[in-house]
């Protein structure tokens, strides 16, 4: 016994010799943050522990142990070996496909693996690098079922329009998402800094949607900004800038040329052609730069690049009881214009998240926002850079130099309109304060709590104008002298305005987690109600009642039911509130005793099916106005509306007066979209492969739309009512490859695709329009259009052909005019031959790809971004040669003529006057289908071995690029420009330098 | 060392026929032309004494002038090369009658394919109506129709005449640069 005793005293020494003990910390290797309540294991035994407040952890590797595993929520698990080291500091990437991560849903959260909705989550770190000027931009090709697009590049209004799977309502705006930033309608996310946003959450089919009822129709974009973290203050700071140039400048051909096709346009309509002998000599070869000149408009008002820069710091961090997240931004844009000292954007970006727990029970959050916006524009531009932009490449560059030989202006000058007419400054302050309570009645009931919200938000705008006129002078060359055709005037104040919209929202909640053993509830009801006020007196106000409940049983069987019922004043009493309900399943089937059996779950480690059955509504509606010639939204469209216009004749005394205007449709109600979803979500091969595919339908019915119906000797136009019906439906697929080789290198490759396509069933077409030409059995927007068969070879051909002398307007036909099909067989082409042809001017298909790899301290991400299935309708200056001045662009030099044949043409033979060729053809239609390298990331964080030495925890220093290339069959313009004119400022492409510091 | 200086004439070989034909053709025309035949269908046309008297003098500014030797008259007008071989010029087409009874013009764009251009040989070819032939100076005047005293029969048959397409080719020949 005594040696026995002796020999495990001995062994004592032995045994401790054998262990080893490690000191480390776990850090997030994107961030350099520390990670509290990391799981650090020793591999192969059940010896563990989880990091400390500081992220640092102490553990005691038993004999012949080198390994540890380490894990956290929301990160890949990483094994380490440890070797002889005792010390040692491990970096956690951040995964994307995390079954334990939570996510943000309407009025909650839930966790990501048993969700039974359709939703997509963009990750901050995929918005902070990307050189945009809003947030609206970076969201093109990361999420299946997102149409992003960006038709405008004028700073400080340049952005996206975004689609949640495609288009299913008529009017324009009514189809855009609902907006919800840290749980408050919001009216945009775009100007909000990057850096303060933690995920936005895309929310699509009816599960998800449904708690909004009315607003949740177009689908959900939910921002949730950065919080507090326990632990030691963490600072970031970021600074970048960025150089921009304008994508797809649209060119005028030179004035020699251009004066050359005017003189064969001038022909063509039997007219004096314009320019003689001399003239085109001179243009030809520059000799009188004065009488004979040649502008390019757009090369003398654009810059060739502009700069942006964007600075941030902010700081986060608490303790158990008060967390807390500070952020403050800059932001700064000058000007694409040449001569252009005036336009600047400038943003100042505030926020501040707290939240304390004040005791066990009760809990506070206070969220405050401001952002100060400032524009600043010359005055011809302070509404829009349209009328400049676009006469820069529609307007004569052969009537008029840009300067007299004295020196003054001469006529036509936009530069003078930019540079010398003036200013207007427009400042917009929006405040916002939301304030949180949630109180735990475990007292009462064991996971029973009651929540309340108040949030303010205050947008006030001030805009100031000043007018300046500068002095145009014209020279007659014959007698040397300088007529004066706009006398100058100084600066001098024009008008300003002041605007202020206040919006009040309050929300009472009810909320409940229940856990029993198997079985787990959760339940939500809640109250909101909104009130929105402005200056003008459009005041407006919101009230709902939603509620949700969710079932699990033994994480495998999911279940949830939520309901929304909300009210509107668009609609009269009594057809106010609608209830809409949403129903949905999971079923989580590799948690089950089969799939294991089978040996499946060694290579399917999760797969869940899901399937949704909900209704949503839409109760904003867009009407026709014949006063303003515009379509407007409109209000209270049960009642009578009167406007103050016309008059009549007393004697000989006009007296104005008022008269009907919108005649009342008090059966107006909302519109209802039922949405039906069905998917599955997979992760194979040890979570590196992780795959959702989704189907959806939508019915939506009783939408708002004018009757077509009324004819015109009623005398007014009726609001809309309920009788648009669309089906709308598609698939969605995003896949995604996550492989980590080696501690040093680490990969991922992702994509997404959706394809979603409408269709009208219903409109109110007038019953007179031809079955074919009817909008129902087409996509919405599809266009109506002759369909072109070529170009006419010969005077033969068009006596042999159908007349298409029936074309409105249409005197004369000649060869290289286009020739239309005779639809109808009757010989004769007239409006009665014109289809629905081509794809809608919304996507139907977009795609995105993605890949990223990291290698010691570098990475590398590339973003691949395109849509398919889209037409592009031209019109007007960017489409007809002369149609407005002198705009001729390159492919209107390859005119048909009998010489070059249909081969070379690329434009119709330069008629005159009539109009055969404007008619309204396919021919104007272009795909609108491209793919665009779209962000290029390439970054290197400085080795943590040299930024510690300067208690530094992390710095990366990086280049980034937005919309490097773009390849698509229009080749003008850019192919996401929507405007028909071409007139719109295009989207820029961006260099990026930054560098972000944590410590 | 042979195989190298092969390979490198080859690549200058290369070099020089991938150089655009705008930049041969724009080097080769300056100079003094006289029109030798003219093809009208492929049927070669006798030429007048003063039809292959008539020579164009092409400037390397963009800028000629066409001496019409069937009517002696001076034509200017500009030319400009273009997608390799298009000669675009800007001649002289009828456009009226002044009061004097001459004829108005105007500089219309004629766009001709270069078929062939060398130091000393131009080909060039156009189809087109027979009413733009009539009106162009392209590189003779034709003149108008006299459409005097003619009945509507008459004058449907001119038009229907004047709408048909013909390939014209004219062929010159250097004198000097």
């Amino acid at each position: 016994m005594k040696n026995l005793l002796i020999a495990l005293l001995l062994m004592l020494p032995l045994a401790a010799a054998g262990q080893h003990t490690v000191n480390g910390t776990v850090f997030d290797a994107a961030t350099g943050e520390t990670l509290i309540g990391a799981s650090v294991q020793v591999e192969g035994t059940s010896v563990a522990t989880i990091t400390d407040i500081d992220g640092n952890f102490r553990i005691t590797l038993p004999p012949g142990k080198d390994k540890l595993s380490v894990s956290y929520i929301g990160y890949n698990r990483k094994v380490v070996s440890v070797g002889k080291n005792s010390e040692i500091k491990i970096r956690l990437e951040e995964s994307s496909n995390s079954l334990d991560e939570v996510v943000v849903v309407g009025y909650g959260a839930q966790k990501k693996e048993t969700l039974v909705g359709s939703i997509s989550s963009i990750k901050s770190k995929e918005l902070v690098s990307v050189p945009a000027t809003n947030l609206t931009q970076t969201l093109a090709g990361k999420a299946s079922g997102l149409a992003v697009v960006q038709s405008s590049g004028e700073i400080g209004r340049d952005e996206a329009q975004i689609f949640i799977r495609g288009k299913a309502t008529f009017a324009g705006e009514s189809a855009q998402p609902l907006i919800i930033i840290d749980g408050v309608i919001q009216d945009s996310f775009s100007q909000l800094d990057p850096n303060e946003v933690e995920t936005i959450n895309i929310l699509k089919d009816a599960s998800a949607t449904a708690v909004y009822g009315v607003k949740g129709a177009n689908g959900v974009i939910i921002v949730t900004t950065k919080r507090g973290i326990e632990g030691k203050p963490q600072v970031s700071l970021t600074a970048n800038v960025a150089v921009s140039s304008p994508m797809r400048l649209h060119k005028p051909i030179e004035g020699y040329r251009t004066a050359l096709l005017r003189n064969v346009l001038d022909n063509a309509a039997g007219i004096q052609m314009s320019y003689t002998a001399d003239q085109l000599m001179n243009w030809r070869t520059k000799a009188s730069p004065y009488t004979e000149p040649d502008i390019d408009w757009m090369d003398e008002i654009m810059k060739g690049s502009s700069t942006q820069q964007q600075y941030n710091v902010n700081v986060r961090g608490g303790t158990k009881a008060v967390r807390y997240f500070i952020s403050g931004g800059f932001f700064t844009q000058d000007s694409p214009f040449r001569n252009d000292d005036i336009t600047n954007f400038n943003r100042f970006n505030f926020r501040s998240n707290l939240d304390i727990d004040v005791t066990r029970e009760f809990s506070v959050s206070l969220n405050l926002n401001s952002r100060v916006e400032s524009r600043t524009y010359p005055y011809n531009l302070f509404y829009n850079s349209w009328s400049v932009y676009h006469d820069a490449y529609s307007q004569s560059g052969i009537k008029y130099p840009v300067y007299n030989m004295d020196g003054s202006y001469a006529p036509n000058n936009i530069i003078s309109r930019i540079k010398d007419s003036g200013q207007g400054k427009s400042k917009r302050s929006v405040l916002d304060v939301a304030f949180t309570a949630e109180y735990k009645l475990d007292r009462l009931l064991k996971g029973l709590a009651v929540k309340g919200q108040v949030a303010y938000n205050d947008n006030t705008s001030h805009s100031k104008l000043y007018t300046k006129q500068a002095a145009i002078y014209d020279y007659k060359y014959e007698t040397d002298t300088y007529l004066l055709l706009t006398p100058g005037r100084p600066v001098h104040y024009d008008w300003d305005d002041v605007g202020n919209a206040r919006r009040l929202y309050w929300e009472a909640a009810l909320t409940y987690a229940g856990d029993f053993g198997k079985n787990k509830i959760n339940a939500l009801v809640l109250f909101n109600q909104m009130l929105h006020g402005d200056h003008a007196g459009q005041d407006y106000a919101t009230q709902g009642l939603v509620g949700r409940v969710t079932y699990n049983y033994g994480e495998r069987y999911l279940a949830e039911v939520n309901f929304g019922l909300n009210g509107s004043e668009n609609f009269a009493p009594g057809k106010r509130y609608g209830f809409f309900p949403a129903f949905s399943l999971g079923w989580i089937m590799s948690r089950e005793k089969f799939w294991e059996n089978a040996g499946l779950s060694d290579i399917v480690s999760h797969f869940k099916i899901r399937a949704s059955l909900g209704w949503v509504g839409n109760d904003r509606a867009w009407a026709y106005v014949s006063e303003t010639n515009t379509t407007e939204e409109q209000r209270f469209i049960y009642l009578q509306q009167y406007i103050y216009s016309g008059g009549y004749i007393f004697g000989d005394t006009s007296i104005g007066g008022i008269r009907s205007s919108l005649v009342a449709n008090p059966d107006v109600t909302w519109e209802k979209s039922r949405k039906f979803n069905v998917g599955f979500e997979t992760r194979l091969l040890r979570d590196e492969i992780s795959l959702t595919a989704e189907y959806f339908n939508e019915y939506r019915k009783d939408i708002l739309t004018q009757n077509e119906n009324i004819p015109s000797y009623f005398g007014a136009t009726s609001v809309p009512a309920n009788i648009g019906r669309i089906r709308n439906q598609g698939v969605e697929i995003e896949l995604g490859y996550d492989k980590a080789i080696n501690r040093d290198f680490s990969f991922y490759v992702k994509g997404n695709f959706s394809f979603a396509r409408n269709k009208i069933l219903e409109k109110g077409s007038a019953r007179g329009v031809l079955p074919y030409q009817r909008p129902e059995g087409f996509a919405i927007d599809t266009p109506l259009k002759y369909v072109t068969l070529g170009y006419f070879q010969s005077y033969e051909e068009i006596e042999n052909s159908p007349s298409q002398l029936g074309i409105s307007g249409n005197v004369e036909v000649n060869p290289g005019d286009l020739k239309y099909k005779d639809i109808n067989g009757d010989g004769v082409i007239d409006r009665f031959d014109q289809i629905r042809v081509g794809f809608p001017t919304t996507p139907e298909i977009q795609y995105g790809f993605n890949v990223g790899l990291f290698w010691k301290g570098f990475d590398v991400s590339a973003l691949f971004q395109g849509v398919a299935n889209v037409s592009y309708d031209k019109n007007w200056e960017i489409m007809w040669a002369f149609s407005n001045n002198d705009n001729v662009f390159p492919r209107h030099w390859y005119y048909w003529t009998p010489e070059m044949g249909d081969d070379a043409a690329q434009y119709t033979e330069m008629y005159g006057k009539y109009h055969n060729n404007e008619a309204g053809a396919d021919y104007t239609l272009s795909s609108g289908s491209y793919i665009r390298f779209k962000n290029l990331d390439i970054g290197y964080t400085l080795p943590a071995s040299v930024t510690e030495n300067i208690f530094i925890n992390q710095i990366r220093v990086y280049m980034s690029a937005l919309n490097l290339c773009t390849w698509s069959k229009e080749k003008g313009l850019d192919p996401d420009n929507r405007d028909n004119r071409g007139g719109t400022m295009p989207p820029s492409r961006s260099f990026n330098f930054g560098v972000n510091i944590n410590f | 060392m042979k195989k190298f200086g092969y390979i490198l004439l080859s690549l200058l070989g290369l070099i020089v026929c991938s150089c655009s034909d705008d930049v041969q053709a724009d080097s080769l025309l300056p100079g003094l032309w006289q029109q030798e035949q003219v093809f009208v269908d492929g049927v070669a046309c006798d030429l007048s004494e003063g039809e292959a008297a008539t020579t164009v003098f092409i400037e390397s500014n963009g800028v000629y002038r066409l001496f019409d030797g069937k009517t002696s008259t001076v034509h200017p007008g500009t030319w400009l090369v273009s997608d390799d071989n298009w000669l675009n010029m800007s001649m002289d087409k009828i456009q009226g009658k002044n009061s004097d009874g001459t004829f108005r013009f105007g500089q219309y764009l004629v766009r001709f394919t270069i078929e062939k251009v060398t130091a000393t040989e131009l080909e060039l070819r156009i189809r087109t109506y027979l009413r733009e032939r009539k009106l162009t100076v392209m590189f003779n005047l034709i003149g108008s129709d006299n459409t005097d005293g003619m009945t509507g029969e008459e004058l449907l048959e001119l038009d229907t005449l004047n709408k048909q397409l013909h390939t014209y080719r004219y062929v010159f020949k250097k004198v000097n640069d």
